[in-house]
C-alpha cells in the first residue's frame, strides 16, 4: 500500500505535467538535471532516490496495477492523472506517506546504512568472542569505516551495545511497532543473520516494495534524529565524513561552478569546457538550484521574469512547452527554466 | 615429523583436527613438487588439498574454478576465517578493483581465477612474474568433452601451465570417470601426473525414487515428509519459478517452519542472508536450483529432495552429496512423473544453439559488415541472438577454434564461413548427442529395477561401500526406521508489539 500510495502522490503533484518514467527516476534517485528539477518543483523532493533499486519491470507492473483499478489514468502522450477514485484513496491513507527525506539524505542513506549494520555484526560477534563471521557488505568504504570505529570502541562493547539500544530504542518508538518490529528484523548480529526482503514480506504480509519501503523509512528516522537531536552521538557518528545536502551537484556542474566562481562568461565557458551551450545551460539551471547567490539576472531580465510568473499563475503550470508557447518567442527555454527556479526560491 | 607437521599446520590454519580421507596423500605430493589428480568424493573438503599447501608454500597458488559465485563464495568463506590473503579476479571484477589487484599481486597467497580471464595475454603476463608454487585446476572434469561441464577455455590450459614454467599441477574432480580421467592428464600434457582416486559413494546416503501422478503430489510427498522431519532440507528444481511457487505454498502449509527459497536471479546479499540463516540453523527448509549448495559447507542436511531431476548423473551425484557430510545417516529422495523427462529433453535441447540460430547470426554479421553497420563485439554477441549464456558460448567457442574470431575481433567472410561450416554442423551433432546420452543414463537410472547404489556408482568405480543405514527404494527403503535427530524447535511467535525484547535480544542484551 505504501509503494501505491507514494506513486499515487507524486503523480497528483506532477498532475499530468510529465511522463510515467519521471516518477521512475525520481524513486531511483537518478541524478539528470530534469529530475532534480522535478523533485524541487513538484514538491516531491522526500521521495527523491528512496528506491535505488527499483526494477523498471516491477515499477510498470505496479503502475498497470493502479491504472486497472482505475486509480490512475493514462493519456496518449503517457501522461499519467490521478481519478477521483484514486484521489480518495489517497486521503484515507495520507499519514502513511510521511517520514521520507530522500533529497536530504541522497548523498548520506547508503553509506549510512552499510556502516550501521556492519557494526552491529561486528560488535554483537565481538563482543561473544566470536571473531570469525561473513560480514553483510562487501562495500570497501563501510569496511575501512567500521575497522577504525571498531577499535576505538573495542574495548568498551558492552557500553557501546547500551548507548546504541538506548538510541535505536528512542529513535525507533517514533514508528508504528510493525515498522520498527520490521527494522529490527532485518539487523544482523551474533548467530542471527537478518531477514531478507521476501521473509519480510511472508512475514508481515505486505509487497516486498512495501517492506523495502518501510525499512527505508527506519533509516530516514535515524537521520533526522541524530541531525536534530543531542541524545543520539553514536547514530551521529555513523555520518561522520558525510556531506549532507540537498540534492547534490554533479561533478561536471561542479567544474561549470568553479570557472563561474572565476567570473568566466558563458561563452568562455563553453569554450574551455569544449562543451555544448545546452550542456553548460544545464549545468547553470543546477547551479542555480543548489546556490544561495546565483546571479539570475545576468540571463533574464525582471520583465522577462514577470512574463513567465504571469503565465505560470494563469495556465497553472509548470510544463516548458506551455509555458513557452504564451510567453513572447524571444524567450528561450533556458531563461524559462531559470525564471522557475527563481520562482521556488 | 613431516605427518606431524602437517596434522599440526592443519589446525592452525584451519581448525579441523584431522585429515579426511585422500587429503595428506595429496597434500604430500604437492608439497613435494609433485603433479597430482585428486578424485575426492563431494564433500570430502577438496579445496583443504590446496588451501593447506597455500599457507605452507612460500609462493603464490593459483586455482582455476569454473564459476565465479563459487569463486567468490570460497574467497568470502576463506576470509571470514581468517585466510585475508586471498582474492577472486574474473572478468565482473570492477576496472578500478582489477587495477588496484593486479599491481598487488604479490601481496596474496591464494588466487582465483575464472579460465576466460586467464587466457588474456596481458593476465598471463601479470602472473608470470610472480612464484607460482602451485597450479590449481579445480572442477578438472571440465577439461574433458566426456566431462559433464565440458568447458572449452579449460582445453587451454596446458598453455598457461607452459607460459608460466610449469610450477605444479594440482588436478581435482569430484566426478572424474576413468576416461575422464585419462582425458585430464592427456589435456593438461602431464603424463606422470599422480593419481590420487578415492571412492565416492557416500555409504551414510539412502537414496529414494518415489513416482508420483504430476505435481500437486510432488508437493504434498514434500509436505508429508517434512511434517515429520525436523531436519535441515535441501529440495532442488530446475526452474526459479517453481522454486519460489513452492516455497511459498509449503510456508502456507507448514506455517511454523522456516523456509525460504534461493536461485541464482536474487540479489547477491539477500542470497548471503539467506545461505547464512541455513548455516545458523535460522532457516530448516530451503528451496533453490543448482546455484545453491557450491562451497556451503553445512555438515547436518539430512535430506535432499529433487522435485526436478539435473541432466547427468555427475550432477545428480553432486547435489545429493550435500547431505550428510557429518556422516550421519541422510536420504536423497527423489520425486520424478512421466512429464519431467520431456521438461529436461528440452532444456538440454537449449543448452546448446541449433545451426538456424547459428546460421542467423553468420547472416546479420556479413549483412552489418557489408552495409558498415556497426557490431557488438564477440563477447557481445547474446546482443545480437534471443539465447543462454550457455549456447552463445558454444558459438562463440566455435568461431574462436577456427579462426573467425581473434582476440575478441570478427573476421568472418562469406568463403571462411563455407569452408568451416559443415565441421561446426558435426560438431554440433556430436555434442547434442552425448547430452542427450547423458540425460538417457540418468533417466535408465532412476528407472532402474536394480539396486540404486550399485547402479548410481557403476560408471566411476568398482563397487562400494556397505551402506551405514538403509540402502535404497529398491532395496527396500522404511521411512519409519529412519529417525534422524530433530534440530529444530518449533519457533515461538511473535508480535510487533515486542519488537524491544528482539532488539534487546539482537544487541546481546538479553541477559541485562
Amino acid at each position: 500500500m505504501l509503494f501505491q500510495g507514494i506513486l499515487m502522490d507524486c503523480f497528483q503533484k506532477i498532475n499530468q505535467e510529465r511522463t510515467s518514467s519521471s516518477v521512475y527516476n525520481l524513486l531511483i534517485g537518478k541524478k539528470a538535471i530534469q529530475t532534480i528539477q522535478d523533485a524541487r518543483f513538484y514538491h516531491i523532493a522526500d521521495y527523491y532516490g528512496i528506491y535505488p533499486g527499483l526494477a523498471k519491470d516491477d515499477y510498470r507492473i505496479q503502475l498497470n496495477q493502479l491504472i486497472e483499478l482505475d486509480y490512475l489514468r493514462e493519456d496518449n502522450e503517457k501522461k499519467i492523472q490521478i481519478t477521483k477514485k484514486g484521489k480518495s484513496w489517497l486521503a484515507s491513507c495520507k499519514t502513511n506517506l510521511d517520514g521520507f527525506a530522500g533529497a536530504k539524505y541522497a548523498n548520506v542513506m547508503e553509506t549510512f546504512k552499510q556502516r550501521l549494520l556492519l557494526f552491529i555484526q561486528t560488535i554483537t560477534n565481538t563482543s561473544k568472542k566470536q571473531y570469525l563471521f561473513i560480514p553483510i557488505s562487501d562495500n570497501h568504504e563501510a569496511e575501512q569505516f567500521v575497522k577504525g570505529f571498531y577499535k576505538q570502541y573495542k574495548q568498551r562493547s558492552k557500553e557501546v551495545l547500551q548507548q546504541l539500544y538506548k538510541e535505536l530504542e528512542k529513535a525507533l518508538s517514533g514508528l508504528t511497532d510493525l515498522e520498527a518490529s520490521m527494522f529490527v528484523d532485518r539487523i544482523t548480529s551474533y548467530y542471527s543473520y537478518g531477514s531478507s526482503l521476501q521473509q519480510l514480506s511472508q512475514d508481515y504480509q505486505l509487497s516486498i516494495q512495501d517492506c523495502f519501503l518501510i525499512l527505508q523509512k527506519g533509516f530516514y528516522r535515524l537521520l533526522r534524529v541524530q541531525e536534530h537531536d543531542n541524545d543520539y552521538p553514536m547514530l551521529k557518528h555513523f555520518t561522520k565524513n558525510l556531506y549532507i545536502s540537498d540534492t547534490p551537484l554533479s561533478q561536471t556542474a561542479q567544474h561549470t561552478l568553479r570557472l563561474l566562481q572565476k567570473k568566466h562568461s558563458f561563452k568562455e565557458i563553453v569554450q574551455i569546457r569544449r562543451l555544448k551551450a545546452n550542456t553548460i545551460q544545464d549545468h547553470l539551471v543546477e547551479i542555480a538550484m543548489h546556490e544561495m547567490e546565483f546571479p539570475f539576472f545576468d540571463y533574464l531580465n525582471s520583465t522577462i521574469y514577470e512574463e513567465i510568473k504571469e503565465v505560470v499563475h494563469s495556465k497553472q503550470t509548470y510544463r516548458l512547452k506551455e509555458i513557452k508557447n504564451n510567453v513572447n518567442p524571444d524567450i528561450s527555454y533556458f531563461q524559462i527554466r531559470l525564471a522557475l527556479v527563481l520562482y521556488n526560491k | 615429523m613431516r605427518i606431524i607437521h602437517l596434522e599440526e599446520a592443519l589446525y592452525r590454519h584451519f581448525n579441523y583436527d584431522f585429515f579426511r580421507q585422500g587429503q595428506k596423500e595429496i597434500i604430500s605430493d604437492v608439497l613435494c613438487g609433485k603433479d597430482a589428480l585428486g578424485v575426492l568424493p563431494t564433500g570430502s573438503g577438496k579445496s583443504i588439498c590446496y588451501q593447506l599447501p597455500a599457507k605452507l608454500l612460500d609462493g603464490i597458488t593459483i586455482v582455476v574454478s569454473p564459476l565465479i559465485s563459487l569463486m567468490i563464495d570460497q574467497v568470502k568463506e576463506l576470509k571470514a576465517t581468517g585466510f585475508k590473503d586471498v582474492i577472486a579476479l574474473n572478468s565482473f571484477l570492477p576496472f578500478m578493483e582489477q587495477q588496484r589487484a593486479l599491481n598487488n599481486l604479490d601481496s596474496y597467497r591464494l588466487i582465483y581465477v575464472s579460465p576466460e580471464w586467464l587466457q588474456k595475454r596481458k593476465h598471463q603476463n601479470y602472473l608470470k612474474q610472480l612464484p607460482i608454487k602451485l597450479f590449481v585446476v579445480d572442477e578438472a572434469h571440465c577439461i574433458s568433452q566426456w566431462g559433464h561441464e565440458f568447458r572449452p577455455d579449460y582445453q587451454r590450459l596446458h598453455e598457461v601451465i607452459e607460459a608460466l614454467n610449469h610450477p605444479p599441477v594440482l588436478a581435482l574432480s569430484a566426478t572424474a570417470t576413468p576416461d575422464v580421467q585419462t582425458d585430464i592428464i592427456h589435456s593438461l600434457n602431464k603424463p606422470d601426473m599422480k593419481r590420487h582416486i578415492y571412492p565416492m559413494d557416500r555409504n551414510n546416503i539412502a537414496f529414494c525414487v518415489e513416482e508420483v501422478e504430476n505435481d500437486q503430489e510432488k508437493l504434498d510427498r514434500i509436505i508429508e515428509m517434512t511434517k515429520s522431519y525436523f531436519v535441515p532440507v535441501l529440495i532442488y528444481f530446475t526452474s526459479r519459478q517453481i522454486a519460489e511457487e513452492t516455497a511459498l505454498s509449503l510456508s502456507v502449509k507448514l506455517p511454523k517452519r522456516n523456509i525460504a527459497y534461493y536461485h541464482g536471479g536474487m540479489e547477491a546479499s539477500e542470497r548471503l542472508r539467506i545461505q547464512q540463516q541455513f548455516m545458523n540453523n535460522q532457516i530448516d527448509i530451503i528451496c533453490c536450483t543448482s546455484a545453491f549448495g557450491m562451497g556451503i559447507n553445512k555438515s547436518d542436511i539430512r535430506l535432499v529432495v529433487h522435485y526436478h531431476l539435473p541432466l547427468q548423473i555427475e550432477s545428480y551425484i553432486q547435489e545429493v552429496g550435500r547431505a550428510g557430510r557429518d556422516g550421519e545417516s541422510s536420504v536423497g529422495v527423489i520425486l520424478y512423473h512421466k512429464g519431467d523427462f520431456r521438461l529436461s529433453a528440452n532444456m538440454v535441447k537449449n543448452e546448446l544453439p541449433s545451426m538456424e540460430v547459428i546460421d542467423r547470426l553468420i547472416t546479420t554479421i556479413l549483412t552489418c559488415q557489408s552495409t558498415q553497420v556497426d557490431l557488438p563485439s564477440p563477447e557481445q554477441l547474446h546482443i545480437l541472438l534471443d539465447i543462454n549464456e550457455g549456447a552463445a558460448r558454444f558459438i562463440q567457442r566455435q568461431l574462436q577454434k577456427y579462426g573467425l574470431i581473434q582476440d575478441n575481433e570478427w573476421f568472418i567472410d562469406e568463403k571462411k564461413w563455407k569452408q568451416v561450416r559443415e565441421s561446426i554442423v558435426q560438431y554440433l551433432e556430436k555434442r547434442q548427442l552425448y547430452k542427450n546420452d547423458k540425460l538417457n543414463e540418468l533417466y535408465r537410472w532412476v528407472q532402474t529395477g536394480d539396486c540404486l547404489r550399485k547402479t548410481l556408482y557403476q560408471p566411476f568405480q568398482d563397487g562400494f561401500g556397505e551402506p551405514t543405514d538403509q540402502c535404497c527404494s529398491n532395496c527396500g527403503f522404511d521411512w519409519n526406521k529412519w529417525v534422524p535427530e530433530s534440530l529444530f524447535k518449533i519457533p515461538e511467535a511473535s508480535s510487533p508489539i515486542n519488537w524491544r525484547k528482539k532488539l534487546q535480544k539482537v544487541l546481546n542484551m538479553e541477559e541485562v
